[in-house]
Order: C-alpha cells, then structure tokens, then sequence
C-alpha cells in the first residue's frame, strides 16, 4: 500500500488539539482557527531485501565509475569511511544500515584478496565515538575484526600526522583532509542521506576534513547564503563543498560513494501516535499518549532522558546507490525528496515548532541551549525549499523546555561559549571575528576532542553559525515552556504558554498574523511556492 | 380565532422541542470528555474515514493463530466439544491408520450435509493433527457479522472461504496456511447438501493441493444430515461414520478441475464404502460403477424423496460376552 501524501490543514473549530514535541515530551496545543499545520508523507515502503539492493547498488554503480569488483585488487589500499553518530536519528534497530553496507564492501575487497584495509569514521570536527556505539553501527563482527588490530579509526581533525594538505580551491578555500583516504587507492563512503543536506562531496570534504578546511565553509557568510540547506542549487554550504568535492577528485583520490536514504518511521511502534494524525488516534494512541505524559511528568529529568535516548527507530532503507559522488547524490537527493517534501503555498506570519529531545549532536547526551538554537533556527527553520515558511520579519515560536544544562564531556567548550560569548553578544558576525579562533586553537578543548569524547572547541560556534540565517530573517524567537534565564542568554523570549507566545508575537507581526504549525518530527521539506 | 392559538400553541411546542434538543446536544458534548481523554474529533477539511468491511472475507484470522488462543482452543477442544459431539454423533472411524505413516499439512476434503461436520471431523482426527487445523468457513455465512466471526475464529479455527465467486485473497490465504504448516478442512460441495445428495466439487481445495503440494485426503461423513441437516431446527443424537481415503497428490501439470473430479470420485468411494463394505465399494469402484454422489436422478423431488432411502450408519455390532 502505498503512503499518503503531506498535506497542509487548515484549523477549523472540530480540528483536535495538536502535538507538540517538548524536548523529552509532548503537549498537546489548541491552535487558533485558520492557522495551518503541516503534515508529513507517510513512511514510504521499506526495500523488501535490503541486503539484495545493497549488492545490486555494488554491482550497477551510476555515473563515470566501475563496478565495486572492478576496484577492488590484491596489495591495494582500501579506506572505507562511515558517518559518525549523527545519524540516523533516533539511532536505528539493528542492524544498522552501516553494518550492512560495510559488511558487504569487506565480502568483496575479501573475495578480491585485499589486505590493507582501514575504517575511519568520519567524525569531521564531532566527538568520537564510543565502543558501544561503533559496535552498534557496525555490528560486533566488523568491530572485533578491525578494532582490535587498531585498523578501526575515528577521523581526527587535529592530527597533525594524519592529515594531508592538499590546495586550495578556485575560490581560495584549502582543503586538507585525512592522510590514510588520500594515500588509498580507493575510499568506499558509506553514507546515511536522513536529509537532503547529507551526502554527496560533503561526505568526504567535510567528514574526513580538517579544522583548517571546514572554516571555508562553516561560517557565517556561507550559512546565510544558504537558501536553505536542504536546497542543493541554492546552498553556498554545499557549493563550497562540491567545490572541495571536485578538487579532490582532481587531485587523483577516487572516491565510491555509497549513499542510502531511510524511510520515515521515525519512532516503535510503542510511541506510535508521534507520527499518527491526532484525529486518526485510536483509544491505544490516547492511553500511551496519556499514560506516557503522566509517568514523564513524574519521573525525574534524568530518567526521561535515559528513557528517550534508548529509543532506537525502526527506519527502514528506503534505497541505496553507489558510484561516483555526483550521480549517486542526485538520485540520493530525489528519494529523500519524494519521501520527504509537501507542497504549501504562501509564507506565514508566524511559525510554530516543538522540539524534540535529539539533534544530530546529543545522541546519548544532553540537547543544551546552544543545540535548542541549532535544532530550531539551524536545522528545522532550513526545512524547506524555495522560500522559508515564515516571512522576512515573522516570528518563530519554539516549544523546548531549554534548561541551563550542558554535558561536560560531550560540549565541554559549549559551556564556556554560553558563559563567555553568548554573554557578551549573540551578533554571528562578531562571535565568529572575536572570538572563534581563540576557542579553535584552544589546546585544552583540542586534547578533549582528540583523546575524550568531546566536541571540538569550534563546535558551538558552528551551531551559532547555524542559525544565523534565521536570525536575520526572523523579527523574534520565542520559545515556550523554556528556563527564562537560558532562553535570555540565547538572545531570544521566553514565554509560559503558547496563548502568551501568540500575543507577543502580536507585537511584531501586527494583530490577526497568519500561523503555520510544522508537524515534525517525522521528517518532512516544505516546499514554499 | 381557535386555529390561530393551535398554531401559535403548535410553534410553542415545537420551539421548546428544538431548544430542548440543542441543549441536550449540548450538555451531550460537554459531558463527553475532550481529547486525549475522550476520541479526537474531525476537522472539517478532513473527510470522513469510509468504514473498511472487516467482515466476510477480508475478516482478519490471525488473532485466533495466536499461541494463546490455540491453547485456549485445544482445552475447549478436547475437554468440551470432543466429548460432547462424540455423545451426540457417536462416530465409527474408518481408515484412520494412514496417518501413522504420512507427514502433514493436508488439505482435507469431504462431503458437507450438517453444520456438525467440521466439528466431527475435527474431532475424528489425530490429535496432533486436529491442533494445528484450520477450516475453511463460507464467508458470506459464517463471517457476516462480528459475533458469528468471533465464533468461527475462536472456536472452529475457521478462516473465511469466498464461495459464491473466485476470491484471490481468500485463496492466497489458505495456501500461505498450509505452507505455514496447518492442515486444512473444506468442503468442496460449497455447501452443506439441501437434499441429501452430493453436490459437484468445486476446485478450490485441487487448485490448494496444486498450489502447495499438499496431498489431498478424501473424507466421507455419513449419517451428520440425520442429526443436524440443513433447514433442521433440533438436533438429535444418532449414529456417525467417518471414513478417511488414501492421499491424493496432483500429477505433474494436472488441472485443477481434473483434480476435483478425482477427489469428488474418491469420496464416492468412500460413501459406498460407508454404505456397504470395503470390499464391495472397491470392486465397484474397479468396475466402475461406484455410486455418484449427487445420485442418478436429476433435481427434483424424486430425487429429494429417495435420499431417504440411503442407509443410515449403524454401530458395528460388538461381539457380545460371553461368546455364544
């Protein structure tokens, strides 16, 4: 059968209240009539044998390359890279689809009497990974056959032993990336397209780059040139990078790209009703939605959040190509649109979204204030091509509890950002000239990245650069439900209620403003016309 | 003047009715508690949910396959209706031995005169066969409404047969059944008899043992209409027989409909082997001249009439003690 549609709704006086996600959360919320809220495309249909579509996408590549057999040869060097813990999102049931992709690359280069064989997750500036969390994404068979001989690695951005200079760019910008990818004869990227913006050169321009590299294009001029992330022809973030992209590939490093998409269900079956239409719950839908609210709001903070983080989402692999970078993105790209993108029409005054209690940079951490900006302004606010779905002025209201919280292994330079910098100015332009480099050479944060688990000490800037483009488009940011004080910090209004959110909106986009709600999580593109 | 104060009384009454409506659907609504506590409601834009028919053949079975169920299934089986239906149906086994030597699933095919006869059938059968049985039910008759549904699922392990048309699903269905490893009863007559005559086979069952390559077992029931038949309003108590055939496989690219006639000549067999002996029903059936189940006659009352002058099954006689 096949999956409904999106669709945009309009609120009518029989419309039930709507879900709205709360960090670790939910509120159900009465919206105005006439407001409009967006619905996501259903799950598209799972490939019936993932495993068969893995081998098929190996054997037919798209674009200007060989088949994986083809590439393969005894006494070659075979890198194989991977994302990182960002995604999926939630981390997927096992097996994940890494696991399986890998394991059938390792078949082959196997079958084809290559030894030299390395893995590298492609961290980019992230934090490294844990045991268990490579174990998950690879499966125990991979991880034992490779990390013990020390031939699973982690990309590290700051080795400076690792890391091979390149050039730079037609435009200037230098690309340097990971020693072992650019001594290989081949690097296999095993990718995880969740939106369009993953995947394509960014894999390897960006996942095996350098601190050095990524500032070409992780700053603020290139975010708000970027109309929106999601839109590949109006992203200066991915111009840059395919810029990268091809001057590596000029450079002689041949790179097979393997990019799967995933399909939407987002969430098991016992949390159903988050991707359910609310006026298509059943009394199952009602009780666990319900039961779930009460418990949460009893139990302590800390056990919620262990609770939500141990979800793993049943998603499913929606397609799979392999091949060069260029071919195999496109098609990547029209499979997470024909999942993901719902018509709408027009711009509205204001836009609403609920947060959830994950983004790409707290699996098994803490969503702090730095990421509730980042979620919102940098990620959910960017969910869309064309134009974005609140007007140049509007306003956005967000629903986040936004607590003053931070995890000091995981963000530790995060803390520092949010006491010193945000304390000082929220202005990217001024954060970014003032004070990134001081907090990018920092050698305390750096030895945390390299040894620890920890973001690198530019990382929080990132997230401020993020946002950027919203935060000259949006006249306020309101978050509801937030701690007052940390949502002050982040230079936005806190609000208690929605009802409140709404009139002080008023004041900026004048009395009876246009409302769109967004429904997500699941995942969806809106695309403005 | 009088007809002026009758309608002005009429628009009284009838403004009160309206009010009084309005009001009740008001405290109706308030009464009813709001969601999540009590059902969403529509929003206008959305239409109407259509109500998808989940009975007749598209009536989902899978809940009475649930381990919890078949447990429930057999204590009801085998401490209550086998008892019971041996009380009332007093049944004589016949050819039972052939499945100390064969291997399941199979598609078992017999005669149909009385609403008794799955049960009775079910029950004449091995235990380790009976437990994992399914029975094919008409879905226009058994599946039409959720109470009888809920019966035919839960008691009989039934699963909905379309038998008025070809039905794809209801077919699929089955086979996936028998190709999970459950045996399954139908009765290829599509019908229990209304005159106590057979009725052709039809290729449903031929078509399942074509498709999986389960063997076919010929079944005959005799003596089920005397105690139950169609239209009957009381049951009554009497004696049975149950006489198991040897296993029919399909040739290789045999058709459906040859297969039907071959089983439909096997339970003749059985019929007169019911009726007379083993022995005289197989040198009938050598010499052709077996016994048609639908008798010589065509429809009609003569027909009707002399089916009472089919013999009814007796209890063999046992050697009385001491000897004489």
């Amino acid at each position: 059968m096949s999956s409904r549609p999106g669709f945009v709704m309009e609120v009518d006086r029989s419309t039930p209240p709507t879900l709205f996600w709360h960090g670790e959360g939910w509120k159900l919320e009465k919206l105005p009539n006439g407001s409009r809220i967006i619905y996501p495309k259903e799950p598209m249909e799972a490939l019936r044998d993932p495993d068969q579509a893995i081998q098929d996408a190996l054997d037919n590549p798209l674009g200007e390359s060989e088949p994986l057999d083809a590439l393969l040869r005894p006494g070659m060097k075979l890198t194989i890279a991977f994302d990182d813990i960002s995604l999926p999102l939630p981390p997927m049931q096992k097996p994940d689809i890494r696991q399986r992709v890998i394991e059938a690359v390792l078949t082959r280069a196997a079958n084809a009497g290559v030894d030299d064989v390395v893995l590298i997750a492609a961290l980019a500036l992230h934090r490294r990974m844990s045991e268990a969390e490579l174990r998950h994404a690879l499966g125990n068979r991979v991880y034992d056959s490779f990390a013990p001989h020390g031939l699973l690695k982690q990309h590290d951005a700051e080795d400076p032993d690792g890391l091979t200079y390149l050039g730079t760019t037609d435009k200037g910008e230098e690309v340097e990336i990971s020693k072992r990818a650019c001594e290989s004869d081949l690097i296999v990227y095993v990718n995880i397209n969740l939106v369009a913006m993953d995947g394509g050169h960014k894999s390897v321009a960006t996942g095996l780059a350098s601190y050095r590299s990524l500032r070409h294009h992780h700053n603020v001029a290139t975010m708000r040139a970027s109309k929106s992330f999601m839109d590949q022809h109006h992203s200066e973030l991915h111009s840059a990078n395919w810029r990268m992209g091809r001057y590596i590939k000029q450079q002689g490093i041949k790179i097979f790209q393997i990019e799967t998409t995933l399909n939407t269900n987002t969430f098991p079956s016992q949390f159903r009703f988050l991707q359910k239409r609310e006026w298509e719950w059943d009394i199952r839908d009602r009780a666990t939605f319900i039961a779930t609210s009460k418990v949460m709001g009893k139990t302590p903070p800390k056990i919620n959040r262990s609770v939500f983080q141990s979800i793993l989402s049943p998603h499913a692999m929606s397609s799979v190509q392999a091949g060069e970078v260029e071919a195999v993105h496109e098609r990547t790209t029209e499979h997470v649109y024909a999942q993901q993108l719902v018509p709408v029409s027009g711009q509205s005054d204001i836009l609403t979204l609920g947060l959830p209690y994950i983004s790409p940079y707290n699996v098994n951490s803490v969503l702090n204030p730095i990421l509730v900006a980042c979620l919102g302004l940098g990620y959910f606010f960017n969910l869309y091509r064309g134009k974005p779905l609140v007007r140049q002025g509007g306003v956005l209201i967000l629903s986040h509890p936004t607590t003053w919280e931070f995890n000091p292994v995981h963000h530790p330079s995060y803390i520092d950002f949010f006491d010193q910098v945000l304390s000082e100015t929220t202005d990217p332009e001024i954060i970014q000239s003032k004070y990134e480099e001081s907090f990018a050479r920092d050698p305390w944060y750096i030895h945390l990245y390299r040894t620890g688990n920890a973001y690198h000490g530019v990382h929080p800037f990132y997230m401020w650069y993020w946002c950027a483009h919203a935060l000259e488009h949006l006249g306020k940011v309101i978050i509801v439900g937030g701690d007052p004080k940390a949502v002050s910090r982040l230079g936005f209004s806190p609000a208690t209620t929605l009802m409140d959110a709404l009139e002080m909106a008023k004041d900026v986009v004048g009395p009876n403003p246009s409302l769109t709600h967004f429904h997500v999580p699941p995942l969806a593109i809106a695309d403005v016309s | 003047m009088e007809s002026s104060k009758k309608n002005f009384q009429k628009a009284v009454v009838g403004a009160t009715k309206l009010k009084l409506k309005s009001e009740y659907r008001h405290a109706k609504s308030a009464l009813r508690p709001s969601f999540p506590y009590g059902k969403p409601t529509l929003p206008g834009v959305i239409e109407p949910p259509k109500k998808q028919n989940k009975l007749g053949v598209d009536y989902n079975t899978d809940w009475a396959r649930k381990p919890a169920m078949k447990f429930a299934r057999r204590v009801v089986l085998e401490s209550l209706a086998r008892p019971v239906i041996h009380l009332i149906a007093s049944p004589t086994i016949l050819g039972d031995e052939i499945f100390q030597s064969l291997k399941g699933p199979f598609i078992f095919t017999a005669n149909h005169a009385s609403h008794l006869d799955t049960g009775l059938l079910l029950t004449c059968l091995p235990e380790n066969i009976r437990s994992r049985c399914v029975a094919a039910a008409a879905a226009d008759y058994f599946f039409d409404t959720p109470m009888k549904a809920f019966f035919a699922a839960s008691v009989l392990n039934a699963v909905p047969m379309e038998r008025l048309k070809v039905n794809r699903r209801s077919a699929l269905m089955a086979a996936e059944l028998i190709e999970e490893g459950w045996n399954l009863i139908i009765f290829p007559e599509g019908g229990r008899t209304p005159d106590g005559w057979g009725q052709p086979f039809k290729g449903g069952a031929a078509y399942l043992a074509i498709r999986t390559g389960a063997p076919i077992i010929p079944v005959h029931l005799h003596g089920t209409r005397q105690l139950l038949g169609k239209g009957a309003r009381r049951l009554v108590t009497g004696t049975t027989k149950v006489t198991f055939g040897k296993p029919i496989t399909p040739f290789e690219k045999e058709d459906a409909r040859k297969l039907a006639e071959r089983v439909q000549d096997a339970v003749a067999c059985l019929a007169d082997e019911a009726a007379t002996t083993f022995w005289e029903a197989k040198k009938r059936n050598a010499s052709k001249s077996t016994p048609l189940l639908e008798g010589h006659l065509d429809k009609g009352w003569r027909k009707s009439f002399e089916s009472y002058n089919l013999p009814s099954p007796s209890r063999p006689s046992r050697p009385s003690w001491p000897p004489k």
